[in-house]
């Protein structure tokens, strides 16, 4: 083997590896690497379209060109307490709820509200006050009743939001004395 | 140059190539080599591609930014402090009460996962179980038996709190006081207590 052949074959090996350098480089230029755990999902959006939502694990990406919205999956604690309403027979009551809000579809929540938590409480406080407001409360001791119909009213409500709820519980049901009183009387007195 | 000190030049030079090479694929894969310190009162959960590897203590760890994630959590006690908050009993009656908790963080692992914000989980449960033990009771039997409730509440968020991956650590009652919703109008809405959501 003679000096050329070192000479020539390492200025080939500094040329080759210089331009595979180049390359990475350049192939890496804009784009950033994104990490979601397994307790989260990414909404990917190319050119301001969604594209798909992101498993866990680690991903590069061009953001220029491309949107990564991370959403978090793990449960939300939300006490939604003394809620004030009047039922169907117009007697003033008060309900508390404690739950948690979790999200369902990924994609549909990161498009459909600004922020996930104080968006579900506007929604689920409202759908308790409507719900409640159709119902005639027979019997406040009755909580897994109560918790049922809640449930499924708040749920319909945040599915169409893409979000949940999980471990409802209402843990506080009453009904104005005075006006279950002024409500007896006055059936007693048609009945009569 | 003799052929033998040849071969050495150019396998050295091959090979300071081929760790230039494999060092910029590495860290173009792996991302830099960082390091994180966790404080003696921190604990970790280091992530690698997403996935949870191996629970970490406090110390230095060197991460690889591109692919790991080192998630810390704070393992202070955190002190769960509520006054006068009223609540409806089963008879219709009404109680005010003040209660005082300490809970500490002891399964990092199932501390991480049980909330978006961990440190919300501890009074969400203390207040939720203290509502629905109290609006289960009555007047008649809270005042035959004062200091059960306190026992009834610890003992319920405790299992709860359990499954959260907390201890709780002391419960307190120091205000307890019962009576009766006055209405004067029948038409307004009844008292409000401290709305203690979100």
């Amino acid at each position: 083997m003679t000096q050329d052949f070192f000479v020539n074959s390492g200025s080939f090996i500094s040329l080759v590896s210089v331009i595979a350098l180049t390359i990475l480089s350049q192939s890496r230029r804009g784009k950033k690497r994104i990490l979601i755990t397994d307790y989260r999902r990414g909404v990917r959006f190319v050119g301001g379209v969604f594209s798909g939502v992101l498993e866990p694990g680690s991903y590069l990406f061009d953001a220029r060109k491309e949107q990564i919205t991370i959403m978090d999956m793990r449960p939300q604690p939300i006490l939604l307490e003394r809620l004030t309403f009047q039922d169907a027979l117009k007697q003033q009551g008060v309900v508390s709820l404690a739950t948690e809000f979790v999200v369902r579809d990924p994609q549909l929540a990161a498009t459909a509200l600004r922020d996930q938590i104080k968006d579900c409480y506007l929604l689920a406080r409202n759908a308790i006050r409507t719900v409640m407001s159709q119902q005639i409360i027979a019997n406040v001791s009755d909580l897994a009743a109560a918790n049922e119909i809640l449930t499924k009213a708040i749920r319909t409500e945040l599915f169409k939001v893409g979000m949940d709820i999980s471990n409802t519980e209402v843990t506080e049901l009453w009904l104005n004395p005075a006006s279950i009183q002024n409500q007896t009387e006055t059936i007693s007195a048609g009945v009569q | 140059m003799s052929s033998a000190a040849g071969i050495i030049f150019f396998g050295t030079f091959v090979l300071f190539w081929i760790v230039v090479v494999g060092a910029a694929v590495t860290l173009a894969r792996r991302g830099k080599l960082t390091t994180v310190t966790l404080l003696p009162y921190q604990r970790g959960l280091l992530y690698r591609k997403g996935l949870p590897v191996r629970e970490v203590g406090p110390g230095k760890h060197r991460v690889w930014a591109g692919s790991e994630l080192l998630v810390h959590c704070d393992v202070r006690p955190i002190t769960v402090n509520y006054e006068n908050q009223l609540v409806a009993l089963s008879d219709g009656a009404a109680a005010l009460y003040t209660f005082s908790a300490s809970v500490q963080a002891r399964d990092i692992r199932k501390v991480l996962y049980a909330a978006r914000d961990y440190t919300q989980v501890p009074a969400a449960t203390l207040l939720r179980c203290a509502r629905r033990q109290l609006h289960l009771s009555s007047v008649g039997a809270l005042k035959m038996d004062m200091n059960g409730i306190a026992d009834r509440i610890s003992k319920e968020a405790k299992s709860k709190l359990d499954a959260a991956g907390f201890d709780l650590v002391s419960f307190r009652v120091p205000q307890f006081n019962l009576g009766s919703v006055q209405q004067t109008n029948p038409q307004a809405a009844p008292p409000q207590g401290n709305p203690a959501s979100n």
